[in-house]
């Protein structure tokens, strides 16, 4: 089983660590940014990761529109979005800029950790049906 | 040219304010009051734009967005509520809803969704014409590959005719025996005696390609 690659943005320290600390323990490979505008550096240096987990409000650039300039260089990476403001227009908005989910802030780390699981496994399935595309094509 | 509207809620307020405004607005506009009766209208004509009720009697929004899905991919389904929720709203769009809007609304606000579902609608359907035009040509290719291997160089001209009708647009109306024996000479002539012809026939394949990739990661 490979080992999965996520990016967690976050301008809370103390959710940054808890959810470094987790991840790790499920032997996941981490970085993480406490803004949008350092995520979208790291991307552009590392652009392989499964999965992205990104807060909506941020200081700066908040989370939607990160995910809207995620989408220009990575249309299909997986993003999660959280929020401990949920409202009817930023999950529709979210959704429409297809993330993977919309996660409300408390979250239960379980149910969190099966989201992730499973937008990292449809990311695996993703890649690998394009590698077998491009052994195919013309 | 004019778009189709269909409403669906079991209220009829809602269906005779929606139906007024959006006739005067130049739609033509249908309207149903249950999920059964709003996938009945689906089935005797398309639409551009359902505009439909999230919890009705019969059934909700939902399963409706969910059953039309497959046979009406290109219509913008615009979900309506007097009672949102996250939940219900990300159900919704991840269902494939164009949207999710909170009624009371502000019938000027709703014109501007409804205009845009509308050109959401066009832009889907171009789409999907292209990726057919897409499958359809990829399977012509793989047939005359396997001619070409059968019969020799012969057919390498008439690859040309069908990519360079493909791109002009109408894939689904060459079928070979169309050509005449004369225009069949004629088209072995050209390509003879210009061989780049038959390179930029294939190139300009590749641009129809292109083009239906480039507009296929331009939606959504």
């Amino acid at each position: 089983m490979d080992t999965h690659k996520i990016l967690i943005v976050d301008d809370e320290l103390l959710i940054r660590d808890l959810l470094y600390d987790y991840f790790l323990s499920k032997d996941y490979f981490i970085m993480t940014a406490s803004s949008a505008e350092e995520a979208m550096e790291i991307v552009e240096q590392h652009d392989d990761f499964d999965v992205v987990l990104t807060d909506i409000k941020m200081g700066g650039i908040d989370g939607l529109q990160f995910v809207e300039d995620l989408r220009r260089s990575h249309r299909n990476m997986p993003v999660i979005v959280m929020t401990a403001f949920p409202s009817v227009e930023t999950a529709v908005e979210a959704l429409r800029k297809r993330v993977y989910d919309y996660i409300v802030k408390p979250f239960n780390i379980n149910r969190l950790y099966s989201v992730v699981e499973a937008a990292a496994k449809e990311c695996h399935h993703d890649k690998k049906a394009h590698e077998r595309e491009v052994v195919n094509g013309e | 040219m004019e778009s189709k509207l269909l409403v669906v809620d079991d209220e009829v307020f809602v269906r005779e304010l929606l139906a007024e405004y959006f006739t005067k607005l130049n739609y033509q506009v249908r309207t149903a009051r249950s999920a059964a009766e709003a996938l009945q209208q689906m089935g005797m004509e398309s639409f551009h734009v359902a505009l439909i009720d999230l919890r009705m009697p019969d059934g909700g929004g939902i399963d409706v967005l969910r059953a039309v899905r497959k046979t009406a991919a290109d219509l913008s389904i615009i979900i309506m509520t007097g009672y949102p929720t996250v939940d219900s709203a990300i159900e919704a769009m991840r269902a494939g809803a164009y949207d999710y809007v909170v009624k009371p609304f502000r019938l000027k606000e709703l014109d501007n969704i409804v205009t845009k579902a509308v050109a959401a609608q066009r832009h889907r359907a171009e789409i999907n014409q292209l990726r057919e035009r897409v499958t359809e040509l990829e399977a012509r290719f793989a047939n005359l590959k396997r001619r070409e291997n059968r019969e020799g160089v012969e057919v390498g001209p008439r690859r040309f005719t069908i990519i360079e009708k493909a791109v002009e647009g109408e894939p689904f109306q060459i079928e070979q025996p169309a050509l005449t024996g004369p225009q069949r000479h004629r088209i072995r002539e050209v390509a003879r005696q210009d061989p780049s012809l038959y390179e930029e026939a294939v190139a300009s394949r590749r641009e129809f390609r292109d083009k239906a990739v480039s507009l296929l990661e331009e939606s959504s």
